[in-house]
Parts: structure tokens; sequence; C-alpha cells
């Protein structure tokens, strides 16, 4: 376990990375965290500020400088971000004026906090340094990575809250991180297990959360060590939903682990963000606009695989764009322009990434319905007057048609990864009837194409239904009362599924059945990530569990003057 | 038995008193060569023309019954060659004729008796005569063997005499008769037609009218031009009669004379089978005999416009493996040949003809390799133009060199803004979708090729889009899982294996031989017993075989795009 923790801390790439863990750290070994530093704003020096006891039992102030990687001669002493301007600046600047007056009294311990090693040729630099400035009420001390390692160890990784069963699936997910598959059944298994063990206490809640949170970045480092970061991503955001899970009973709660959840919380989400940027913005978007160059980075026979690759491909951009509204809508000022300009460029990337992987024009299963509906929804939050939209859904609309009466590649309603790929697998009226038993792809289409000026699409499906496809169940899902732990954590069957919706009867009688289903489904405004404001969360536990997107997302953009016979959708 | 030790006629004779001659006949004499068999055929006549031995006892039904079908042709090939030999009364040799005949079942060789019994007949006419009389009275079996008395004592004027008899069968058997005798002179054929369309005159039946056709297309296709007009006529006043029966009378009268036929016979005769049912399987099988016969004639071309005519007004009830015999005759032709009929039916834009395009190609040699297309077959004007380079593309883009070779015939011969409309074809979908073979064959086109600079900018924009293809560094997270990779090979073998099997089961070559699986090794040795000599090894050099074929990109990026534009290409048609 120290060898993981090891080489994850030395493989760290930015300072921040450092910064992002070691206030949780430090709180598990019973440290108050003073100050916890933004990017680039290191208060004189002092990365991390907390109080504590050391390990001669006495109370001290620690204050922290956090260095990435070794220290080497060059980065000892030359340019202001050096070490020893740093351990300078703290004695002359932070020290004198920064340190809270209430801490005046304590001893000081000055913390070099390294991810690596401390190199030969600049050890008696650095020792020579400490002895020099050591004083009664000053001392210094070395965080190398095995220090940390081992605080780890003693601290949030501990024994005793993190058991043996527990590390085992851990080191198991970091050492498969280059078979996905495995790996994030291993995270999963962790992941379950914390969300059980926090039930006990609300300690126990913020301590599961922070151990998550940590094991999200050790495999998170791993995995971008490997070139791979497809574990980190799905487990992203299994953690996001069920650290929000672990958090529910809180929500309202004014109190200091209520706040601590909070925070990791909001860590969590900034975590998942950098995995998609790492993913996305690295690997996918540079490509997204050349014509079949991601669908041939699949690197399969099976056009299957790259349907179904490039619609995930897809869902996560648009995702993380709807994260990005979010947090503009959240924040103030340069902030929520940053994160304003981040969702519209994944919307372009998203449209380029259709244009040039035509495979996005047809899902090969129903249920990318979910995928086509989050990209809906980041088009309808970022360029809600955007014609492309209304190309993409008509020619998905033909398409569908065409493969239908055809017995080609229609999007079926197989689950299994080996019906999937096989599909279809006969070119019988029986074999279409059995894939196509339901639907939640045809209602989705149905209701947004009309407003698109996409009449004849419409009729197309309208026709498709009444000739090809009388057998269909078109459907929706609705969240019910009791299925909120389900929405976050997966597993039991939950929600109400809307059955027999009209499209044969027209684009207003299917739009008001809907909306009407939609008012009277109480459930929705009182889930807990709508109620406080947190709606991405639901739209993410949708994408990660599979389930459909509820309409009250949407209905309100499908909802036409004509169509339209009364109050706005939700 | 070897050929050291035939038989003696004391063998014979006592084989026939203990019973065993039957099983001598049946299992050793037929596969005896010729030269052997002549001997032994002749000493078995003599001793059934001496009564020492009863030849035809040995055809009863209920000993016949005892015999495997293998060795029943095995003593059936005896039979034919001594009944021609054999005297006695004519009732006795009409019966075990008959016997041989039934137990032949409906094997194409089962007939083969009554050829025989022909030739009995021709050895005296009296036996004819004999025959005929017997009919006349209504034995059952002389009227149904009459036909072949007529025609072995050259008997015309009793044929014509029998054309207005009471019995049905009679009739026919005279007509018959009159068709495959072999007639005189031009003036003799006239009677005959004149006999023939005075039948047609009084009342009778499709199957009368159509067997009187039959003899009419048989005669004139002996005769001279001479009678042609009156051959014309009758052929024609039968064929206005209709009926199912006649259609099957010009099937079978083409199959059987088609190849000597005057042109305005076969034309009356294909536009009447212009009106077949097309879900009438039996009657579309002879179709395609019948004109399998006419592709092998001078009237090839004639046959090649029938289909043509015939397949596309089908409504789709038929397709062109209801036309094997014939397609396979066309696969045979030079490929110039071949090439005018392809062209001319992608061009037509007809589906079905269309489609059987590729089937005619595959198993061709050199089916995907560069063909040369005649240049005088591709069409005039700009639009037909693109229009074939769209339809090659739609049902050849499995055989991209081929597709492509119809796409360079018409660059070479197309205007600026022709070219262009075709270049853009070759670069997308076709050098977009195929690299390998299609690629190798443009880059090998010659410098002074007049499709070349066509070619060379749709390779370069090829170079650039295939460029484009491939991210710099490869993006594990979109990779397949190991666990849904064994899955999509798993399927992919039983899909193969599910293939291999129904080749094999369909295989005419691996149903008539053995096979042997070697499992281990490089080479096989087995070793055979000659008789009479020491064994004899057999050793065979195993060498690899493999068959490959490329997979259009699309076909795993955009299937559903890939699967639209090739039926958009096929669906099209041109408004004249």
């Amino acid at each position: 376990m120290k060898l993981i923790l090891r080489q994850y801390l030395a493989s760290l790439k930015e300072r921040e990375e450092l910064d992002a863990i070691l206030p949780d750290l430090l709180s598990e070994l019973g440290f108050t965290v003073l100050s916890r530093p933004g990017r680039g704003t290191a208060q004189a020096g002092v990365d991390v500020a907390a109080v504590g006891e050391d390990s001669d039992g006495e109370r001290k102030v620690f204050l922290i400088a956090i260095k990435r990687g070794d220290l080497t001669r060059q980065s000892w002493d030359g340019t202001p971000q050096d070490l020893r301007p740093t351990l300078n600046e703290v004695q002359d600047v932070y020290i004198p004026t920064k340190l809270p007056s209430r801490y005046r009294d304590l001893k000081i311990v000055i913390c070099i906090c390294l991810g690596g090693d401390i190199q030969e040729q600049v050890r008696g630099h650095l020792t020579g340094y400490e002895e020099q400035h050591t004083t009664e009420q000053l001392s210094f001390q070395e965080w190398t990575g095995d220090e940390i390692a081992e605080m780890l160890l003693r601290g949030v990784l501990r024994e005793q809250i993190l058991p043996k069963e527990l590390r085992s699936a851990f080191r198991k997910a970091v050492a498969m991180v280059d078979e996905p598959a495995v790996a994030f059944r291993h995270f999963a298994d962790l992941s379950r297990r914390l969300v059980a063990a926090s039930k006990r206490s609300q300690i126990a809640r913020v301590r599961s959360a922070r151990q998550l949170y940590i094991c999200l970045w050790i495999l998170f480092v791993w995995a971008r060590d490997v070139d791979n970061v497809e574990v980190p991503y799905r487990a992203s955001e299994l953690s996001l939903l069920s650290t929000w899970e672990i958090l529910r009973p809180l929500i309202g709660k004014r109190n200091k682990n209520a706040k601590a959840l909070s925070a990791v919380f909001g860590r969590l989400l900034m975590l998942h963000l950098i995995i998609a940027t790492e993913l996305l913005d690295t690997k996918i978007v540079p490509h997204a606009a050349k014509r079949y160059a991601i669908s041939m980075a699949v690197q399969s026979r099976s056009s299957a695989d790259v349907n179904l690759r490039l619609f995930e491909v897809l869902s996560r951009i648009a995702m993380t764009g709807l994260w990005y509204h979010w947090l503009a809508t959240e924040n103030d000022g340069d902030g929520a322009e940053d994160a304003r300009q981040k969702s519209v460029a994944l919307f372009k990337a998203g449209t380029e990434l259709i244009n040039s992987n035509p495979c996005l024009l047809l899902p090969l299963c129903d249920n990318q319905a979910i995928d086509v509906a989050l990209f809906l929804l980041l088009a309808a939050a970022v360029s809600p007057s955007s014609n492309f939209i209304a190309a993409w859904l008509g020619e998905m609309a033909k398409r569908l048609a065409f493969t239908v009466r055809t017995h080609g590649a229609y999007p079926c309603s197989f689950h299994e990864y080996r019906d999937v790929t096989s599909h279809p697998r006969e070119r019988t009226a029986s074999y279409r009837e059995e894939a196509t038993a339901g639907s939640i792809l045809i209602p989705l289409l149905a209701a947004w194409l009309p407003p698109l000026d996409r009449i004849a699409e419409f009729q197309e499906l309208a026709d498709l239904k009444q000739d090809q496809l009388r057998h269909t169940t078109l459907q929706l899902w609705l969240p019910d009362q009791d299925g909120e732990s389900s929405l976050y954590l997966g597993g039991d069957l939950h929600g109400v599924a809307l059955l027999d919706l009209p499209l044969e009867a027209g684009h207003r009688e299917l739009v008001d059945t809907i909306f009407e289903a939609c008012e009277a489904n109480s459930a929705f405004a009182q889930v807990s990530a709508v109620r406080t404001g947190h709606w991405p969360l639901m739209l993410l536990a949708c994408r990660h569990h599979r389930y459909p997107v509820p309409p009250q997302f949407w209905i309100s953009h499908a909802r036409t003057p004509d169509s339209s016979t009364g109050a706005p959708g939700a | 038995m070897s050929e050291k030790e035939l038989p003696g006629e004391a063998t014979i004779v006592e084989a026939f008193q203990d019973g065993t001659l039957a099983e001598m006949v049946f299992t050793n004499f037929g596969y005896l060569s010729s030269e052997h068999l002549e001997p032994i055929v002749a000493l078995c006549a003599n001793l059934h023309n001496t009564d020492r031995i009863d030849l035809l006892s040995l055809t009863q039904a209920d000993l016949l019954d005892t015999i495997g079908s293998t060795n029943f042709f095995v003593g059936q090939h005896f039979f034919c060659k001594v009944i021609p030999h054999l005297t006695g009364p004519a009732e006795s040799l009409m019966e075990a004729v008959e016997s041989l005949v039934i137990k032949g079942g409906r094997d194409f060789a089962s007939n083969a008796p009554n050829a025989a019994f022909r030739e009995w007949c021709a050895v005296d006419v009296d036996r004819s005569r004999h025959i005929i009389e017997r009919a006349k009275e209504g034995h059952p079996l002389a009227t149904k063997l009459v036909t072949f008395a007529f025609e072995a004592g050259r008997l015309m004027k009793e044929a014509l005499a029998l054309l207005d008899d009471p019995s049905q069968e009679v009739r026919l058997s005279a007509i018959t008769a009159l068709g495959r005798m072999d007639l005189e002179n031009d003036e003799a054929a006239r009677v005959v037609l004149q006999g023939l369309e005075g039948v047609l005159g009084g009342e009778l039946d499709d199957l009368l009218a159509s067997n009187i056709l039959v003899a009419t297309v048989s005669i004139v296709s002996k005769r001279s031009v001479a009678i042609v007009q009156e051959a014309t006529r009758v052929v024609q006043r039968v064929i206005s009669r209709g009926g199912p029966t006649v259609l099957e009378g010009c099937a079978y009268a083409l199959r059987a004379h088609g190849k000597g036929l005057p042109r305005r016979v076969i034309d009356l005769i294909l536009e009447a089978l212009l009106t077949v049912d097309p879900s009438d399987d039996a009657l579309v099988r002879q179709l395609d005999h019948a004109l399998w016969t006419l592709l092998d004639s001078d009237h090839r071309d004639r046959a090649v416009e029938f289909l043509s005519q015939f397949l596309p007004a089908s409504a789709s009830s038929l397709d062109s493996s209801s036309f094997e015999h014939s397609g396979s005759h066309l696969k045979r032709e030079s490929k110039d040949r071949l090439w005018r009929t392809l062209i001319k039916w992608l061009l037509s834009g007809e589906r079905v003809l269309c489609e059987w395009t590729p089937s005619l190609l595959e198993g061709t040699p050199g089916h995907d390799k560069p063909q040369k297309i005649p240049a005088d077959c591709l069409p005039l004007t700009a639009t037909e133009r693109v229009f074939l380079a769209r339809k090659a593309i739609g049902y050849l883009f499995q055989k991209p060199v081929c597709c492509a070779s119809i796409l360079l015939a018409l660059l070479r011969i197309s205007e600026e803004e022709t070219t262009e409309s075709i270049a853009e074809l070759l670069y997308d979908p076709m050098l977009v979708n195929y690299g390998g073979d299609l690629r190798e064959y443009l880059e090998s086109l010659p410098t002074d090729d007049d499709a070349q600079p066509a070619v060379e900018r749709a390779l370069a924009r090829a170079d650039g889009f295939l460029a484009d293809l491939q991210p710099p560094d490869a993006i594990k997270e979109l990779h397949p899982s190991e666990h849904e990779r064994q899955i999509h090979l798993q399927l992919t073998s039983d899909q193969m294996s599910a293939a291999f099997r129904k080749v094999q089961a369909n295989s005419v070559l691996l149903n008539l031989v053995s096979r042997s699986v070697v499992l281990y090794g490089r080479r096989s040795v087995a070793y055979l017993q000659v008789p009479g000599a020491s064994r004899r090894a057999v050793e065979v050099d195993l060498h690899p075989h493999s068959v490959s074929i490329e997979m259009p990109r699309q076909q795993l990026l955009d299937p559903v795009g890939l699967d639209f534009m090739l039926r958009v290409y096929r669906a099209e048609r041109l408004t004249r």
C-alpha cells in the first residue's frame, strides 16, 4: 500500500495536486486546518496552515510550504518560487504579519512538503539552512513522499478506518487501471463499502467522503501515468454520486460536519472536472473535427463498439458542459465567464464530433437516448438557437426510419453487450419485434422535432410507429418518492415508467400528455439534487446508472406555441 | 470379376439355372469395358434366342426390387445393349422395357431402355408395324411405346393416319413420333406440318397443342428455311391458344431444339414465354434451361434480351437465382461479351438485373482484378455516364478494383464536368473506404493513361483524408475491454464456422469426394492397395491457402450511412 502511495506522490504533476489532499490528510490526523490556498495564492510562502499535536505531544502551529517532485539544486534557490526564498518569506512575512494572534504563543514548525525526495547535492544546503534558522520557538520538518505516504497510512487510510478488504479493493483498482472494466468494479466495491461505513455517524460520513476523495486522487494519478483515465473518469462520477448520498441527510444542517462534507463534495466536483478535462481537452477535442478520427481511435473491428464509444464520448462532453454551465450560473465574475466559455467550447466540440463521426447520427441502443438527451440539454443551455440540433435530430429520425424499414442497424432495446454487438442478428420481422419492444428514443425525438421545424421527420416517425412498430411501447421515465438512494447509488428498480405515449395522435397530444405527467409527478421537485439546485447531479446519475433523463428537464423545449396548452415545463 | 475371367457359355447357363445370373448381370456385366461387354452381350443374346436362358425373366419387378440403385444401373446398361439383339414376342420385350424404366424412377438415365426398344424395332419394320397394330387395338404398353415404333420404322404415313385416332394417347404418340422422325425432305416435312396444322383445326386440348408445337419446332430445326413459313404458322396458331401446358411446350421446344431454330420462330416462342407466371417454379426452371440452350447458340443476344425483359417484369417475385443455369453460361462467356451485357443491365437501372451483376462476376477468373471494359458499350451522355458510375458503386462496391475499372473507363472518355463528378466518386466512397488492392491498381496506372490526372487528384485527396484519420496517440479510453473483444471474436468465429458449414453442405465437390482432415504435419502419406501388386505410397505436399477480403472503412465507421448511400445509388433511375 505504501508503495502505491509513494508512487502516487511522486507522480503528482502540479503543486496544486498535493495541495488538494493535504488539508484532508491533516484533518484526519487531528489537525485544525487554518487556511487552504487556492491556485497560485500561497500566502507569503505558506500553502497550508494548521494547528495540531507534534510527535512530541506538544500543540504547535504547522506552516506548510509545498513543492512538487524532488528538491534539486535548481529548485532550492534562484527564483522567488524556489524553496529558500519561500522559507525566508514565511519567516520574514507570514509569521510576523499573517499568523493569527491566538496562535502566537504556540511553537511554530515550518514544514517543507515535497512530493518526491531531497537530492543529495542539496541536502547540505537545506540542513545548513535549517540549523541556522532553528530557534526555541521555530523548528523545521521535512515531509517527503515517504513521510506523506506514512501520514496517509496513519491518518485517512489507516487500517482501523480503511480495513483490509477495502484496501484490497482499492489496491486491485489501482493495479488494473489499464483494464478499466475490472478496475472500476473494484473501485465501485470500495465506494459501496465506504457509503455503508459512513452511516455510523456524522464524523464517519465526513471520513468516508474524504477517503473516497483521496482514493480517487490516487487512482487518477496512477491512471494518468499509464495514459488511461477511463477508470478515474467513471470512478469520479460514482464518487460524486456516492458522496452526495453520504451528504444528503446533512442537507440544511449548518454544523461542522455538514460544512466539511459540503467542502469535500466541492473538491470532488473539481477533481471530476480535472479528470474530464484530462480526457476531453487533451485527447478528444483536438481530434473532434477530423473526419472519422475519433471513430478510428476506438480500434475495434466492430461497428457496434464504435457506436457505443462515440455516444459515450458525446455524453461525457455533454455532461461536462452542463457542469460548467451550472458553475457559470452559480459563480460570479471571471470564474463564471471562464466556466461559460468552457461549456460553449464543449458544445462546439460535440457538434464537430457529430459532424465528423456519422455513427453519431443514430444510436445502436435505444438507451443511448440518454446521451442524446444530455447533448440536447447542453445545446439548449448554451446555444438554444443553433440550427445544428434541428439538422442532427432530423437526420437521426430519417436514419431510424430507414434502418427499421430495411432491417438495418436500428436502435435496439437490448442491454447485453453480446446482443448489442451482434445486432441485427436476423433480418426478420419477429427479431425486429423483439429488438424494438420498447423505446425512449422515439418519444424524445418526436417531442423535439416539431419545435425545430422538422414536421416531416416527426410525421415519418409517426408513420413508422403506425406501420412497423405497433408493438413498440413508447415510454419515458419519471422519478418516484422512494427511489432517491437508488438514483445515486444505482441498483434497485425505481421510478415510474410513463407508457403508451400517443405519437400517432400528433405532437400536441404527445407533448401535452408528457407535460401533464410531469405536472403530476411531485417527486421530481423533491429530489435533493433538484431541490438544492444541484440539478446536474441528477443528470449525472441518469448518465452513470443509465436512467432516462426525466422529461421535466426538457419538456419546456418541446412545447411550441401550437402545442402548448398551459404553463411552461419544469 | 476380372476381365481375364469372363464367364463362358456354360457358366452363364449354369448361373441362370441356379438363379445367380441376375447377380452376375447386375453386379458385374455393366462394369466391363465395351471391348469385353460386346462378346458377353452377343453370347447372352444367343443363349436367350435359343431358349437356353430367359434374360427377360431377370427384369421382373419383384426381382428388380431386391437390387440397389447403383447395381441396377450397371445391369440396365447391359440390358440396353442386349435388347436390340433379342428375338421373341414383342409383348414380353415391352414388359421388360417398361419394368426397367419404372425401376429407373426419376433418374436421368431411366429412359435409356426406351432407346434400346427403338433400336429393337428398327431391326425389322414388321416389329414396328406389329406394335402400331397392337396400339390401335388398345394394348396399353404398345400405346405407350408406339412412338418409338413409328420413329424406328420412319412410318410417317402411318403416323399421319393416326393423328385423328380416337385414343388421345395414340394421337400424342403419333405427333411426338412425327416430330422426332428423320423426314426425307422438305416436301415430307411440309406434309407433316400440314397434318399437324390439320389437327389444330379440330377439337384438341392443351397437351395435344403443346406436343404439336414441340413436334413442329423439332421438324423446323432439322430442315431448311424452306418450311419456315408453314412452321411459323403452326407455332403461331398453337401459341395463340395460350395456356400453361403450351408454355411448357415452348420452353421444352427451345431447350431441345433452340440451337437450330430460325429467328422468327424463336421470337414467337420467346414472346409467348414472356407471359410465364413467375411463381410457377417448375416452368421457370424449364425456361432457364431453354435460355441456356439459346445462350449457347447464335441466338445468345436474343436470350439476354429476353432476360432483360422478363426479369424486371416479374414484379420482384423472381431473382437471378431462378436463372442459375443461364447465369452459369453467362459467366463462362468472354469478359468482353459479359461486360457488354453487364453495362447494359447497369444502365437499365432495373434492380433485378443490376443485382445479378456482382454474382455474374463472382467466380469468374480475376473477378476483382482490373477489368478491360469495352469503350464502345459505354454511354454517350454525361448524365448516363455519372448514372453508370453510381450504379457500378451501388452494386459492385464490394469489388472495389472491378468497380474502379468502370469508373476509369468512364473517366477516359468523359469531358471535364463529368470527369469531376466521377473523380469525386472515385475519392468518396471508393478511396475513402478502400486502400489495398484498389490503391495499388490506381497507383499502377501508366502516366499516359487518359484517366491519370483525375486519378492522381483523387489519390492526393485520399492521402489527406488518411492523414487526418489517425489521431497522433492511441486513445486508450476508447478501446473496447478485453472481455468485449473476446465476445466479439467469439461471435465472429461462430459466424465464420456457420458460413463454412453452410458452404460445405452446399458444395458439389465436397459431397462427391471423401475428405481427410490433417491435424499434424506439412505433408501427408497414405498407402493404397493395388490389386495384384504391392501397396503404393501416395504422398501429398500441403500448401497454405487463404482468401482475404478488404472491409470498407465505412462498414465499421458508419454502416448505416454506407447502406443508405448504396441503396440510393441502387434505387436511382434515369428519367428518359
